[in-house]
């Protein structure tokens, strides 16, 4: 097990470093796959309902006979995330889908007429719209060898839309999770496959590629009776950097299927280092788990981020 | 000698009265006082005088020595023109300017050519001003982390009357660093104010 981890773990370090010159491709789920992982800083790999496949498909074992899971969120009301999974409890092992979509609308499709006499200001006008959209779907497998040690390997398909400019690609991640008394892990990595990217056509980028990242994600819980802390360390990923998070989640003894957590992330913009802060509660009603997060955001006119999602499991 | 002195005086009295007489009735017609709101309009003083409109504008903003002489000049033409001097004097610099009067405002979408672009050909952003301001512009990736903050100053290009052509170069964003495809979201702002916003996208 640990010579596994250990090789895992170089493997995707040298993998995640990626070819110069090329840009990294933005994959949907790197705003978060649920409102519960989100709150508590975007730890990965600990949530109990379908959407988990998209973190660590090893995670997939929680699942008990089915289960449902839909997040959504907007930002700057133009951009929206949407992300729908379902997982099923086979003879052996768990299987997973799940998919995953960002998309804008009305985007200006412009022209500027160089003739210096008819346009002497170079004015630009619109002259129609087009859409953005990118997806990614993956399909996962879920096995345990031990009740404590589970094992998963999804795939993953992404394309990407803009204007009459698209995109395919596939690759695969792999998992594994040990839970522990007190102590769970979770070890994700993220598009192992090196060399398989996305290709385009259409446009100008016909034959142009974008990598698609890889990107190793460990993270832990050590739980004491109704407060849980939780730690991450990811590194590769779009911004090929290594960002830790860390947060506490607690669930009162009086009110058990109420959750509040808060959680603090750090997170890649460009090829720097940027630090926020989370909270999330949570609520479960029998089967069904209602999420909802809250961050702030550094755009002008959108100052907060608000997260939902629901899950559903039997 | 002392006789055509008194003769010579007595002419250069009767043309100064002339002169003062004309002058008066001049002024008069040009510098239509409003007695009961006590201003006088940009308008009317840019017409007094022979200063095209915008030598007179930066001549009153920039150099107040020029509207001090000509001030004294007017005093000495009789007590109906101490109401002017004391309009001048209560000139404000929102008189002077009548851009203050204007809106800070975009008067053209803000739009970025080509769109979609490619990151390594760059872009133009483009839009119209009603006046000189300090321009901030922003871009926000798809999770809306700023990722870029361009300033410019009034009056210069960016932050100019009229329209405005901006690049958009690869290395603004950092060099060595390549953006996703995907689509970025900029604002235009006025001292935190969003004036126009809009969406351009990158392919690879």
């Amino acid at each position: 097990m640990k010579k596994i981890i250990v090789s895992l773990l170089v493997i995707t370090l040298v993998m995640s470093t990626k070819s110069h010159g090329q840009a990294n491709f933005f994959i949907p789920t790197e705003v978060g796959t649920s409102a519960e992982m989100i709150g508590r800083g975007n730890i990965e790999g600990f949530s109990n309902t379908a959407e988990v496949l998209l973190e660590n498909p090893a995670s997939l074992h929680t699942t008990k006979t089915f289960s449902v899971s839909a997040f959504t969120t907007t930002f700057m009301d133009e951009i929206t995330y949407q992300t729908l999974a379902a997982a099923i409890k086979l003879k052996k092992g768990t299987l997973g889908i799940a998919y995953s979509v960002a998309g804008v609308d009305n985007i200006n499709k412009t022209y500027q007429d160089p003739n210096t006499e008819t346009n002497p200001l170079g004015i630009i006008i619109p002259v129609g719209t087009f859409k953005y959209s990118t997806d990614v779907t993956k399909i996962a497998y879920q096995f345990s060898q031990t009740p404590r040690l589970h094992w998963g390997i999804a795939g993953a398909y992404y394309r990407n839309t803009i204007d009459d400019v698209k995109g395919t690609g596939y690759n695969l991640d792999a998992g594994v999770k040990y839970d522990g008394k007190r102590m769970d892990l979770s070890l994700a990595i993220k598009n192992f496959l090196p060399g398989y990217d996305v290709s385009y056509s259409g446009g100008n980028s016909n034959g142009k590629e974008e990598v698609l990242p890889a990107e190793i994600v460990f993270g832990g819980r050590y739980t004491i009776g109704p407060i849980s802390l939780f730690g991450q360390m990811k590194s590769g990923g779009r911004n090929d950097l290594v960002t830790k998070s860390g947060s506490i989640s607690y669930k009162p003894g009086f009110f058990p299927w109420i959750e509040f957590s808060a959680g603090y992330k750090e997170y890649g913009v460009l090829d720097t280092i940027e630090t926020n802060t989370t909270l999330g509660i949570g609520l479960t009603l029998e089967n069904i788990k209602l999420n909802y997060a809250l961050e702030s955001s550094e755009h002008v006119e959108f100052d907060k981020k608000h997260y939902f999602s629901v899950g559903i499991k039997f | 000698m002392q006789k055509m002195n008194i003769k010579m005086n007595i002419k250069t009295k009767i043309l100064i009265a002339i002169i003062l007489l004309f002058g008066l009735s001049e002024l008069s017609h040009s510098v239509q006082i409003d007695e009961e709101s006590s201003s006088i309009s940009m308008d009317q003083i840019l017409h007094f005088g022979s200063f095209p409109n915008e030598e007179m504008r930066e001549a009153l903003g920039k150099n107040n020595s020029t509207l001090r002489g000509n001030r004294n000049g007017l005093t000495i033409l009789g007590g109906g023109f101490q109401k002017f001097q004391q309009d001048i004097s209560d000139f404000s610099d929102e008189t002077l300017n009548p851009d203050e009067d204007i809106a800070a405002a975009t008067t053209t979408q803000a739009l970025v050519y080509p769109n979609p672009f490619r990151q390594e050909t760059g872009a133009k952003l483009g839009y119209g001003l009603s006046k000189d301001l300090d321009i901030d512009i922003q871009f926000y990736d798809m999770l809306a982390h700023r990722i870029l903050e361009k300033s410019f100053k009034k009056g210069s290009v960016g932050g100019k009357k009229g329209y405005n052509l901006i690049d958009i170069d690869r290395n603004d964003f950092g060099t060595n660093v390549n953006l996703s495809s995907g689509v970025y979201f900029y604002l235009v702002l006025n001292e935190g104010k969003v004036l126009a916003k809009g969406k351009a996208a990158i392919v690879p």
